[in-house]
């Protein structure tokens, strides 16, 4: 048998983390398997949280990051590395900052594009919002896994650790403007 | 409201979509979505059960490694 290594689910994209924000199953993400390991791209850490004086699923988000740092690593890319700096002095100074429009896709398929080269050995869950497929199809090695978010609600009933993805879908679509 | 509709049959990306409604978090985007009883944008059907089966497979497979 080869040796055992911790699943990684792999967030390239702030929209998972947004959508299950909404429905308030955050912690679904830590579900898949005992040692799941949860891996940010720094665009999306970023883009995920520097709003939490004004939206409450960044709070969420924020809160979700800190109870579960042990398990969180943020991966820094050659999109953020380019661009975080001055959007975080800015941030800091207390302006606010946005992430050009371009800037999140961008970095979704800098990410994508570079993990033809990821160690093959590492089983890799790479969660991206099912928008970004109709737009966008890569080939990528045998161990990195790119999933949709409702593909891979469907997964985890599928593997039995929620009882309905149907029900998930619901409880994320029930949320309503200025409702946190 | 066509921005939206056109989001969420999938015919406008996301940044366009939030661009043209002055918006800048995704968050905001899918409660609008919501409000309008407009479903979230998803991959087809087949598609999207080949990756709920291939991710299950996955993680089924590590499981059995010691």
């Amino acid at each position: 048998m080869t040796m055992k290594r911790p699943i990684r689910i792999v967030l390239p994209d702030a929209g998972p983390m947004i959508s299950l924000a909404l429905g308030n199953v955050l912690d679904l993400l830590l579900l898949a398997a005992d040692d799941v390991r949860l891996v940010l791209t720094d665009v999306v850490a970023f883009e995920a949280t520097h709003r939490s004086d004004r939206y409450a699923d960044a709070v969420i988000i924020r809160e979700f990051l800190r109870k579960h740092a042990q398990r969180v690593e943020v991966l820094p890319t050659t999109i953020g590395t380019l661009a975080l700096e001055d959007l975080r002095r800015r941030a800091l100074a207390g302006e606010q900052v946005r992430l050009s429009k371009d800037l999140g896709e961008l970095s979704i398929t800098n990410f994508v594009i570079s993990l033809r080269t990821a160690n093959p050995g590492d089983p890799m869950l790479v969660i991206i919002e099912d928008d970004w497929f109709s737009a966008n199809s890569f080939s990528v090695p045998g161990n990195v896994h790119l999933v949709s978010t409702s593909a891979w609600l469907d997964g985890m009933q599928e593997l039995g650790q929620i009882p309905s993805a149907a029900a998930v879908r619901a409880q994320i679509q029930a949320a309503r403007p200025n409702c946190s | 409201m066509k921005e939206l509709i056109d989001y969420s049959m999938g015919r406008r990306p996301r940044s366009v979509t939030m661009d043209a409604l002055g918006i800048d978090d995704y968050g905001v985007l899918l409660r609008l979505l919501n409000a309008a009883n407009l479903p979230h944008p998803l991959i087809p059907l087949a598609k999207r059960q080949a990756m709920a089966a291939d991710m299950a497979k996955a993680v089924r497979a590590n499981r059995l490694k010691s």
